[in-house]
């Protein structure tokens, strides 16, 4: 448990979250509950950035759609898993057409692809992929697609830009108590282990809903 | 409801109370320290490092980039946070300060010419790469002439300069949804054109191969290192092969395995990858609680890989320290395919190291950081046959 938040804060947080999301006021979309963290002595132009992934226990967006751009192998396993995917044929009709890679980038939140294929994307699709930030992980044939796209499904990117805080979608209204209290744990105690001072860089940290009011946990 | 609230926000002023009684954190209570005795220390990292003179220059400045020439008493062109740059002459074992310069923003980079050691090339945020010239005040800048000066500028991060002394290469942060590869003929002084399309978000790194003109990679918080064949036309064409190390990269290096070339990357969480051109993950993945344990350290969550830096037999030689209190661990490392190989310990350290360079053929190791010191090593970098560690 990271010292600075007992675990009770943390689920005294988490809870009045639910509950303004669930009853107070019941939106008519599913709200991402978010941590926010303030930061202090930290100096954008003299520091580190701070930026990077972390994989989360529990999958904050449910909906994310993963296409897997795959081998022979692949596209039966997707096929039979009733993932979408894509073959190397139908990815050599795009032709490096700009407006239709532009068109899958949208399609998908994400990408995973074969070790066969992924050296081919430059030359398949040019650069598209890289500019809409959906470039694929790899799927390789030791691991399980399922288990893959959840991994793909529970990883979060975080990044500071020039102002002195940030937010990360850890979770949805949906989960359990149980559940955002974890991810909100892992994500906090990552954070600020990268942080150079840790803690004493840390000047707030809230949790909240889309359209909820921020819980303050520190 | 408010109530409730209400009821929280106490329970946390209260917490909070009782953490800040307790005087620290349980994280900052227990002290990063070596895991084993200075003997061991001492045999495991084995190689010769020894303090050779060191310039502070200022305390409350951050030394973040150095560069210097390939003579055998080099200028080494120092970039300090904020807009100050400073040349620095090293012979007879002392540094003796040239020249300061301001220039117009904060600086980004600095590199040393490849054929004049009298030539520096400082990037700086507002998008402007000046040349410093020792033997002339002539001011000559390279800058983003598509945008008027009195507009907004691209916010550029990096640069670096073909192994043929040809080209300029910038990169720059998002600026109105692109990230930026900028690219300058050296010799007339012109912006000759610019990628955009195969990043997503801030561009980090660039680098030329060290021998080949044309090959450059480019590094980006959006996690993807790109490789671009420069003699195709467009950047479609010239786009060829993309690594996704799946974090944000901080910075990039060439080096060689077994004669082909690879690329070293370390990321913002301090992680530290390798990669084979041909393949489709890294090589070698070098997470943090690895590197603490090679670094003979308690807490990973000090580890910290200060700089990465490549030795006379082109192998890749990795800084990595601890940033617990002033910073003083840091210690030297080989890396051989997919092992870290302890070097040299830099016992006497006293800062947090945030760049270095390596004069290559006398093993001279400038370094600099946020006690604004330049400090001046004589180290052992070469590991591999001739060097063959006894197993312990």
């Amino acid at each position: 448990m990271s010292s600075k938040v007992s675990r009770d804060t943390l689920y005294e947080c988490v809870n009045s979250v639910l509950n303004h999301s669930k009853e107070t006021k019941k939106r008519k979309f599913l709200e991402t509950v978010e941590v926010q963290i303030g930061l202090k002595n930290y100096d954008p132009q003299k520091d580190k950035r701070f930026s990077g992934t972390v994989k989360l226990k529990h999958i904050p967006r449910p909906k994310m759609q993963v296409c897997v751009l795959g081998d022979q192998q692949h596209c039966d396993e997707a096929k039979a898993n009733t993932v979408p995917y894509m073959d190397v044929e139908a990815l050599k009709k795009l032709n490096k057409n700009k407006k239709l890679v532009k068109k899958l980038a949208k399609k998908y939140d994400a990408f995973l692809a074969s070790e066969a294929l992924i050296k081919q994307i430059p030359r398949l699709l040019g650069p598209g992929l890289n500019k809409a930030g959906k470039f694929p992980g790899l799927l390789s044939h030791q691991e399980s697609m399922t288990q893959k796209i959840d991994e793909v499904k529970a990883t979060i990117k975080f990044q500071m830009k020039k102002v002195l805080c940030l937010s990360v979608a850890v979770g949805h209204v949906d989960m359990t108590p149980d559940e955002l209290v974890q991810n909100i744990h892992l994500s906090i105690n990552f954070l600020v282990s990268l942080l150079k001072k840790h803690w004493q860089n840390v000047r707030s940290l809230h949790v909240k809903s889309s359209m909820g009011p921020p819980q303050r946990l520190y | 409801m408010r109530k409730f609230v209400r009821k929280v926000i106490k329970l946390v002023v209260l917490h909070v109370f009782d953490s800040d009684s307790d005087g620290v954190d349980d994280t900052e209570e227990v002290a990063d320290c070596d895991v084993c005795d200075e003997e061991t220390i001492r045999r495991v990292f084995n190689l010769k490092c020894e303090a050779v003179t060191n310039q502070a220059i200022d305390k409350d400045k951050y030394i973040l980039y150095l560069d210097g020439t390939l003579n055998s008493s080099p200028n080494v062109v120092v970039g300090l946070s904020g807009n100050t740059v400073e040349v620095y002459n090293f012979s007879n074992n002392r540094v003796a300060k040239l020249q300061t310069f301001e220039v117009s923003g904060d600086v980004t980079g600095v590199k040393s010419s490849r054929e004049n050691n009298n030539i520096f090339y400082v990037g700086s945020k507002n998008c402007c790469i000046d040349i410093i010239d020792l033997r002339s005040d002539n001011k000559i800048s390279f800058k983003d002439t598509t945008v008027a000066p009195e507009d907004e500028y691209k916010p550029l991060n990096c640069l670096d300069i073909s192994s043929n002394n040809l080209l300029l290469c910038g990169g720059t942060d998002l600026y109105a949804g692109d990230a930026y590869i900028l690219f300058w003929d050296i010799r007339k002084v012109k912006l000759l054109g610019a990628y955009w399309e195969s990043h997503t978000d801030d561009i980090t790194q660039v680098k030329f191969h060290p021998d080949d003109p044309n090959k450059l990679i480019s590094g980006s918080t959006d996690g993807l290192i790109n490789l671009y064949d420069l003699s195709q036309s467009s950047e479609d064409d010239a786009f060829i092969d993309c690594l996704n190390t799946e974090s944000s990269i901080e910075e990039l290096s060439w080096f060689r395995e077994d004669n082909k070339d690879m690329v070293a990357c370390v990321t913002h969480t301090s992680d530290l990858q390798t990669w084979r051109l041909e393949d489709a993950q890294p090589y070698g993945y070098f997470h943090k609680e690895e590197i603490a344990k090679e670094l003979k350290r308690k807490l990973e969550d000090y580890c910290y890989v200060a700089s990465i830096q490549v030795n006379t037999d082109d192998k890749l030689v990795g800084l990595i320290g601890s940033n617990f209190g002033n910073g003083s661990c840091l210690r030297g490392f080989g890396v051989d395919k997919r092992s870290l190989l302890p070097l040299f310990d830099v016992k006497g350290n006293e800062q947090r190291v945030r760049c270095s360079w390596l004069q290559k053929n006398s093993n001279i190791l400038i370094m600099g950081g946020e006690a604004g010191s330049i400090d001046v090593w004589s180290v052992e970098t070469n590991f591999g046959i001739n060097n063959k560690r006894k197993k312990l």
